[in-house]
């Protein structure tokens, strides 16, 4: 692998001329930042992958499951697996998609979850992303270049490709769209901070790319406007546009990033929807909590990967534990995301414990409390050239087509400071590719 | 592929830019041969230059202040750093249509006059990367796009190349193959082009004398008519 | 009881628009106590109008026009036949009794709807919420906007009839009971108006807390949500800058003829 440490500038470069880049506002202002690259990977042996492999697969299937129950029969709710109070009463809920059948029944098509490994060497499930998670051109594109640069250590190393997400995404878009028309990649516009992802990826699997005003909705069919006011159908939208801007008419009326009477379109069976929408519901750190029952539930299954240890102030039982040990616990604000609203209980002067503790007696389902968990650190080089240990998590893609499987790689984050527990690239740090090794 | 109009508007204003960042350069190392030439002191190369770009300056010129100012001030809309800029605009949207390949030379171009502007590098040889660059751009666009995409960045070329000369007051006979090549290429597609203005600009292209006084209230008419050709 | 109503918009837009969606509510809803007989929807320019039930079960009319045009027309005119007094007999979902941002609600006025809670049946609750948002609300036109909260108008108390209902469901999801936004047509009053129906967990009755009155008769209901934001009657969306002018008009009258 020396030769790929020693590449690491000319890949860095490489990337730069690539533009893969992300885009930050800071006090108002957009910029465009490089997402620094690691060139040490994760490495992950074939057995551990295959069990990983297999978890995540069980785990977006029950995921899968439990948003066509929500939308449809509600039976986990009725029997009283998961209460309506994080389900019906939950902001991710959305009534305005009772009742619709997605194209062949999926709902994350795309499901980005994230893992951290403990020290004893378990996997343990951080977050489910099953909106519009982000960051696979990342170590897509740092792969491409990398074999380039160190081609000796990939000629030593028996690693799995993973130049084929591109495909694995056309594949399910394909399968989604059926037939009807050409397959589209919805931003939200160049300003977006992942805007670079976006446009890689329709190159990648040859989708149009289109901006706001593009699409338009027209006796329930779905057209992209091309020259000349020539149209042509869409047969499924891979969209990055969040679910409350997707459609003017049926939700957030300023909206200036959607397509109206999507929706309707949506309704009528007339269009994939990449992302299905309302997956808010089973996606937030409330119902996390719920996805072990649910693989039980629906499969019948024991689930092979684990929740970190998490209370939910919500359940007496949970709620007087929290209380007595807010000090040693992190607690994370439900409703928020990227890394905001996260509390380590250690780092809190006692008034400050005392006020979280209000805030929990006061909004028992707004927040819930995770032990903190000892995961591996992995080593980076950093600025002076050395080595250095930093927290990393791994986000891994499960793309739900015609069947359901997880692309070999994955995106793995690291914090900025070697202290910092919070690894989201909206906060700094960067990434590192994952091997899958063969 | 379909292409939006907007998409096809970008794509013309790229290859516009594009070609006017080559010429730029082309143009400023003839404008630094001839000064050699000139007693010091006397620089109507210059402002020559800068005139044929539609830069008048007031008073008198600094040189080498308005060297660094057309090469690297982002403020000032003709300067090589701004048209960089603007082909960047374009082309970040069009990674589909353009392919990572082609969109990396122009990428390239964006980083080297950052970095230049921040030396201020008075060197103009130094710039021999983004010519090298807006060519290997070229190369790659004939490499690998095609239909719709590649008429429009072709259009948007060849429009450029027609004004820049004009401007710099080429020779007749440049001018008139130019036009020739452009008449060929719009075959294909006449609907691109406006059929009315088209006419007008052969007629102006054609009349070789009135062409050669090099007057600035035709060469601005051939110019206005250039720039309302293209339907997006 | 049979009632003629009629709802009437009218845009226009200057200059003038192209590719036009819109997204209407403008059809009264059939159920157990109403049935619409005779409906007849009119748009012009005309163009293609295509029908279906949202998420929250009511009736959508929606289209595109894609070409020019300076003025938009909806006519919505028919026949409602009202069989029986006002009430739904359905259990209420679940998001029936959660907050939005428009029913958000804070402490000041959870307590006031505890206080107004009965331990008797919901229905005396909800109208001694109903008597109170009354009598705390002055009613003023042109104040407030659809964008107004239940927060701010129970701070300002100053507002239509959608702010009365908006602060009447807080106030009772506030205090634990399930409550929707209404909108619809009665007579008299030139625009739609705006109530409330509340359920007990089995059937579903209707407050005006603009009139301060449980009505059984004469409130003819097009759609329902979680607030007004669910259930617009009129809803479009053009690809250009434009100005736009808008009135609405709309009258119910019982009907003589039958």
């Amino acid at each position: 692998m020396e030769d790929l440490l020693k590449a690491r500038d000319s890949v860095n470069q490489w990337m730069e001329r690539f533009g893969v880049r992300f885009g930050v506002y800071k006090n108002g202002v957009f910029n465009e930042q490089l997402f620094p690259f690691d060139a040490i990977p994760r490495q992950i042996p074939a057995d551990e992958w295959a069990m990983l492999e297999k978890g995540l697969i069980q785990r977006v299937k029950a995921l899968n499951m439990f948003l066509y129950d929500i939308y449809h029969d509600k039976k986990i709710v009725a029997d009283g697996v998961v209460p309506k109070e994080f389900t019906y009463e939950s902001k991710g809920y959305m009534p305005e998609c009772e009742g619709i059948t997605p194209t062949h029944n999926i709902y994350a098509h795309i499901a980005g979850i994230d893992l951290v490994q403990a020290k004893d060497g378990r996997w343990l499930i951080l977050e489910d992303n099953l909106r519009i998670p982000s960051g696979a051109s990342y170590p897509m594109i740092a792969r491409k270049v990398t074999r380039k640069a160190a081609p000796q250590t990939f000629r030593d190393n028996l690693i799995a490709d993973n130049r084929n997400y591109g495909d694995m995404l056309r594949e399910m878009m394909d399968y989604i769209n059926d037939g009807r028309g050409i397959n589209v990649i919805l931003t939200p516009g160049r300003y977006n901070s992942a805007f670079f992802e976006h446009s890689y990826l329709a190159e990648q699997t040859g989708a149009t790319l289109a901006f706001p005003g593009d699409m338009v909705v027209e006796n329930g069919i779905v057209y992209y406007v091309g020259l000349y006011n020539q149209k042509e159908r869409v047969g499924a939208i891979y969209r990055r546009v969040s679910d409350e801007y997707l459609d003017p008419l049926a939700f957030e009326p300023s909206s200036l990033l959607g397509v109206p009477n999507l929706m309707e379109a949506y309704r009528a069976g007339n269009v994939g929807v990449i992302n299905a929408l309302g997956n808010g519901v089973a996606d937030d750190k409330g119902i996390y909590y719920f996805v072990p029952k649910m693989v039980k539930y629906y499969l019948n299954e024991e689930p092979i990967l684990h929740n970190a240890p998490t209370y939910l102030p919500f359940f007496k039982e949970d709620f007087d534990y929290i209380i007595n040990n807010v000090s040693k616990l992190v607690i994370k604000d439900v409703a928020e995301a990227g890394g905001y609203g996260v509390m380590f209980g250690r780092d809190m002067t006692p008034e400050r414990l005392e006020e979280v503790k209000q805030l929990i007696i006061k909004e028992p389902r707004r927040w819930i409390a995770q032990e903190v968990v000892d995961f591996i650190d992995l080593d980076i080089i950093d600025e002076t050239g050395k080595p250095s240990p930093r927290k990393c998590d791994l986000r891994a893609f499960v793309i739900s087509g015609k069947e359901t499987k997880v692309w070999k790689s994955g995106l793995t984050r690291f914090s900025r400071n070697p202290n910092s527990f919070v690894v989201n690239s909206s906060q700094g740090g960067g990434f590192k590719d994952t091997w899958v090794m063969e | 592929m379909i292409l939006s109009a907007n998409t096809c508007n970008r794509l013309f204003w790229l290859g516009r830019y594009a070609e006017r960042g080559y010429l730029f350069l082309h143009l400023m190392r003839k404008a630094y041969d001839e000064v050699l030439d000139v007693p010091v002191g006397e620089t109507p190369v210059y402002s020559d230059f800068l005139k044929k770009l539609d830069v008048y300056i007031e008073g008198s010129l600094d040189t080498s202040y308005q060297i660094m100012d057309q090469l690297y001030n982002p403020e000032t809309v003709t300067s090589l750093r701004s048209i960089i800029e603007y082909m960047m605009d374009n082309a970040i949207v069009l990674r589909t249509e353009i392919r990572t390949e082609s969109f990396s030379y122009i990428e390239m171009c964006r980083d080297l006059i950052r970095v230049k502007s921040i030396q201020k590098d008075s060197n103009i040889t130094n710039l021999q990367p983004i010519t090298d660059a807006l060519l290997a751009f070229w190369g790659s666009i004939q490499e690998r796009v095609y239909g719709r995409a590649r008429t429009f960045l072709m259009l948007g070329k060849m429009i450029e190349h027609i004004d820049m000369n004009i401007r710099f007051d080429y020779k007749h006979y440049r001018i008139e193959e130019a036009m020739g090549v452009l008449e060929k290429f719009i075959e294909d597609e006449p609907a691109l082009v406006d059929k009315v203005i088209i006419a007008k600009l052969r007629a102006m292209v054609v009349d070789k004398e009135a062409y050669e006084k090099y007057d600035p209230e035709y060469k601005d008419k051939m110019l206005n008519y250039l720039n309302c050709l293209v339907v997006v | 009881m049979i009632y003629r109503y009629s709802y009437t918009t009218e845009s226009s837009f200057s200059p003038e628009v192209t590719w036009h969606f819109f997204k209407l509510r403008a059809i009264p809803c059939t159920n157990e106590f109403q049935k619409v007989t005779d409906d007849c929807l009119e748009i012009r320019p005309s163009c293609l109008v295509s029908r279906a039930t949202d998420g929250l079960g009511n009736a959508v009319q929606w289209g595109t026009i894609s070409q020019g045009h300076s003025s938009f027309t909806v006519t919505s005119e028919g026949t409602v036949n009202q069989l029986l007094p006002y009430a739904i007999h359905e259990s209420p979902e679940p998001y029936y009794i959660a907050p939005t941002r428009l029913t958000a609600w804070n402490d000041e006025m959870s307590a006031a709807a505890l206080n107004k809670k009965k331990d008797g049946s919901v229905f005396d609750s909800a109208r001694n919420i109903m008597r109170m948002v009354n009598k705390h609300m002055t009613y003023t036109p042109c104040l407030t906007t659809t964008e107004t909260s239940a927060i701010e108008v129970y701070e300002d108390p100053r507002g239509v009839c959608q702010d009365y209902a908006h602060l009447m469901i807080a106030l009772c999801r506030a205090a634990g009971i399930y409550a929707r936004y209404v909108n619809g047509i009665i007579a008299g009053t030139g625009q739609t108006h705006a109530w409330v129906e509340v359920s007990d967990g089995n059937v579903w009755l209707a407050f005006d807390p603009t009139h301060n009155t449980m009505p059984e008769w004469g409130y003819v209901k097009i759609a329902h949500g979680r607030d007004a934001n669910d259930c617009p009657t009129n809803r479009g969306r053009f690809y250009s800058w434009t100005t736009e002018r808008q009135t609405v008009m709309c009258q119910l009258s019982p009907n003589i003829i039958y």
